[in-house]
């Protein structure tokens, strides 16, 4: 490109920008730097075509917060705002909200696929081809893994480097500016330097050390309900170099069968989210311990925030497995069943204490008092948020239980950018050079409640606004 | 956490059909054409040229379509 400041230093990896992860945020970063004609590396630490990231797993719906994205900007804005109960940054919701529906069309405009996959909002914009409905881990030659094919050829065929079995190992800075990064390859540590390094390596899920800073205090009881690739490199180099980072103590995932934790025919479907929403969540004490009514991320959360996240049941009675049981996408009712789960069941709340090997009596009293607080007798102990999950009392029927964990799929939180995907200090200003997209990033979902906007919409239009930003940048300063 | 993978069935005669359908279509539209055109030579009536004519447009309408149908689902549903 003729109209940016050319990059000097002589050394043949150099380029203009070196974006870190080859998921959606960093293939769609990389690829539009380079459709405006700038010199891009890629660096990914996987191997081979089929190279794992959480983006590859992904069952392809694009949404934020679990509706259409390509909603009015006002009307997502306020749904953003009601998700994160108005602690997200209304900023980087503003920049969603006005370029998600863009970035749709550039990503179809680039051979990615889309159709639509139901009548409701979190539906209208599906990868094709979309995730198989089959229990268990399903993700070859479908969805996320069709869609980085695509982007990877047509990254190539650009003329952009795409750097496999590497890892960056720090940012390099010079005068408080990021000029590049040390990277690692077959035990070689060598610097390659740009005039923009984007941070897109995904979040900190498979980090045991962050998780426990941030999450849990067992991050070893938590289901790895992910590619196991987010490290939180990106996170932990940016912090090094002064970024602020913002909300780490949440993530997404779900509610899942504990035996999900050793068995892969339980992940990442089917969720037991549905039942956890409607039924009675206690710990190994029988106690009730968050606001089911907050949905079923808020619940996963709680659970991880146990003491032991491998202690919670859901306690409920037959209408509640016929109801609730057979809600939303593969439900537990019957495909835990089919794929080999387990329904405790038992005559009376004695016998399935004891099955449970939780003490009777305290079950006996949590579920007392939970038939009174859903009747209206007694108020909630424990807050409980009644739509639009409504609690359901326990008494028809047999009982039963499912033993559940933690499914965690991504971390919500982290590096905090601006609205141009730049990267900001303690201060809230730019780190110059410095840009993130996608799960590495923070300030626009989780906090408090949980609340979810949605990983490929936050990756794919925080990606396209980075490669946008080096482009704008680099053509200013020539 | 061991994860158990799906292996995608693989669908031979739809990726046939994908691919050679419309000349297929076209063949098959073809093929009562030719049969009046032989019949009418070996002196039946002409009228059979104009039958054969309308029934092989009709079947190359119907398969063409169905191919058209199946490239639909190749593009959007098939594992790829």
């Amino acid at each position: 490109m003729s109209n940016v400041a050319p990059f000097n230093s002589g050394a043949s990896d150099d380029c203009d920008v070196l974006v870190v992860g080859a998921g959606l945020a960093g293939l769609t970063a990389g690829i539009r730097a380079a459709e405006l004609g700038l010199r891009v590396r890629i660096i990914e630490r996987g191997e081979g075509d089929h190279y794992l990231c959480n983006s590859r797993y992904t069952g392809g719906l694009f949404h934020i917060g679990m509706d259409n994205l390509a909603s009015p900007p006002d009307e997502i804005r306020s749904r953003l705002q009601r998700v994160t109960n108005g602690e997200g940054r209304p900023e980087l919701a503003d920049a969603l909200a006005e370029n998600a529906i863009r970035a749709v069309t550039w990503l179809k405009a680039h051979g990615v696929s889309m159709i639509r996959v139901g009548p409701d909002g979190l539906r209208q914009h599906s990868l094709a081809p979309p995730g198989v409905r089959r229990t268990g881990l399903n993700w070859r030659w479908r969805s996320g893994d069709v869609m980085l094919r695509t982007l990877g050829a047509n990254y190539r065929g650009r003329g952009g480097i795409l750097q496999q079995g590497t890892e960056v190992s720090e940012l390099l800075m010079e005068s408080g500016r990021c000029v590049g990064a040390s990277v690692r390859q077959n035990g070689v540590t060598r610097a390659i330097r740009a005039q923009y390094v984007v941070l897109s390596d995904g979040g900190f899920q498979a980090n045991a050390d962050l998780l426990r800073r941030f999450v849990s205090g067992a991050p070893e009881r938590l289901l790895m309900r992910n590619a196991e690739t987010g490290r939180g490199d990106g996170l932990r180099m940016a912090e090094a170099v002064g970024a602020k980072i913002v909300g780490t103590s949440s993530f997404y995932g779900h509610v899942q069968y504990r035996a999900a934790m050793t068995d892969g025919r339980f992940w990442p479907y089917p969720v037991v989210d549905s039942l956890a929403v409607s039924a009675l969540l206690i710990d190994g004490a029988s106690q009730r311990f968050c606001d089911e009514g907050l949905g079923g991320v808020h619940i996963t959360n709680c659970i991880a925030r146990l003491p032991d996240p491998l202690s919670a049941v859901i306690i409920m009675d037959d209408a509640i497995w016929n109801g609730p049981g057979k809600d939303w996408l593969l439900p537990a009712n019957p495909y835990l069943i089919r794929a080999g789960g387990e329904l405790i069941t038992a005559s009376d709340l004695n016998s399935l204490a004891a099955k449970i090997g939780h003490d009777p009596g305290a079950l006996n009293v949590s579920v007392a008092r939970w038939n009174d607080q859903v009747a209206g007798r007694k108020p909630f102990d424990v807050p409980r948020t009644v739509a639009p999950y409504k609690p359901w009392a326990i008494g028809q029927g047999k009982f039963h239980a499912i033993p559940v964990c933690a499914g965690v799929t991504y971390t919500m939180g982290g590096i905090l950018t601006d609205t141009a995907a730049r990267v900001l200090d303690a201060n809230e200003r730019p780190i110059q050079g410095l840009l993130a997209a996608g799960a590495t990033t923070g300030g626009l979902e989780g906090f408090s409640r949980d609340g979810y906007s949605g990983g490929l919409s936050k990756a794919l239009t925080f990606g396209l606004i980075a490669g946008e930003t080096a482009y704008s940048a680099l053509r200013k300063a020539a | 956490m061991t994860s158990i993978e799906y292996t995608p069935p693989v669908y031979p005669v739809i990726k046939f059909l994908v691919a050679r359908g419309y000349a297929l279509a076209l063949l098959l539209g073809l093929i009562p054409v030719a049969a009046s055109v032989w019949l009418v030579s070996e002196g039946w009536h002409i009228a059979f040229i104009a039958a054969g004519t309308f029934v092989g447009a009709i079947l190359w309408l119907v398969f063409r379509s169905y191919v058209e149908v199946l490239r639909i689902i190749a593009d959007t549903l098939m594992p790829r």
